[in-house]
């Protein structure tokens, strides 16, 4: 499994921190776990690792439109030019799965689970230094 | 799904229903302590801006209204609870 988690600011950071209970769970039934955390979120390790480890499932957070997902700093990882491999997606962005799913899914992507609104949870800035410790934080809504 | 998103389309082309269904979400946000804040994508909101995007029934509103109907939906389906 190849996780990217840029860190960058308030929503990321949210959805960084609470996709560490996954990558946990992944790791107790012996999953490889890839973990392209804060700045590692970026295009060059991504296809780097993307290419090399040909992980079956890749799992985004980070902001995302119709055609692209992004990484750290909002730089794209993925759009529709990329050449998927045979994994299956689970994009954690907005919009993505609009039209970059559908365009993923016809060059051979296994699989695309994502969202065709705004990824929306509510948080309450008196634990944005501790997310992990915010009890409204954990449940997005859409 | 389509069940859903067609259902959805019934009550926002209905000016009654969907008058009803903003009346509902305003009453939810208005519930809502003052100190939340609400990230949608790369925006964040307080209640008070918040109550401002459902009033004008901008996209971010509209998402308020959805998402409202979607969870009176799971809950009256029992989906919400079917876990526990």
């Amino acid at each position: 499994m190849l996780v990217t988690r840029p860190d960058h600011e308030i929503v990321t950071k949210y959805c960084c921190i609470w996709s560490k209970d996954i990558i946990k769970l992944a790791n107790q039934k012996s999953i490889a776990v890839y973990d392209l955390k804060g700045k590692k979120a970026n295009r060059k390790k991504f296809e780097s690792y993307t290419k090399s480890k040909n992980p079956s499932l890749i799992f985004f957070n980070g902001h995302g439109t119709t055609e692209i997902i992004k990484g750290y700093d909002n730089q794209p990882l993925m759009d529709g030019q990329s050449i998927p491999s045979k994994s299956i997606i689970y994009a954690r962005s907005c919009d993505a799965a609009q039209s970059l799913g559908p365009t993923l899914i016809q060059k051979g992507l296994r699989a695309f689970i994502g969202y065709m609104r705004k990824f929306t949870f509510f948080y309450d800035p008196a634990f944005i230094l501790k997310p992990v410790n915010d009890p409204i934080g954990k449940y997005p809504i859409l | 799904m389509n069940n859903q998103k067609g259902l959805t389309e019934d009550i926002f082309s209905n000016p009654v229903f969907r008058e009803q269904l903003k009346a509902i979400v305003l009453e939810r946000v208005n519930v809502m302590p003052k100190t939340l804040r609400i990230a949608v994508g790369s925006e964040e909101f307080n209640k008070n801006d918040l109550i401002e995007h459902i009033k004008d029934e901008d996209e971010v509103g509209k998402q308020m209204m959805v998402m409202e109907l979607g969870f009176l939906q799971a809950l009256t389906s029992g989906a919400i609870y079917a876990h526990e």
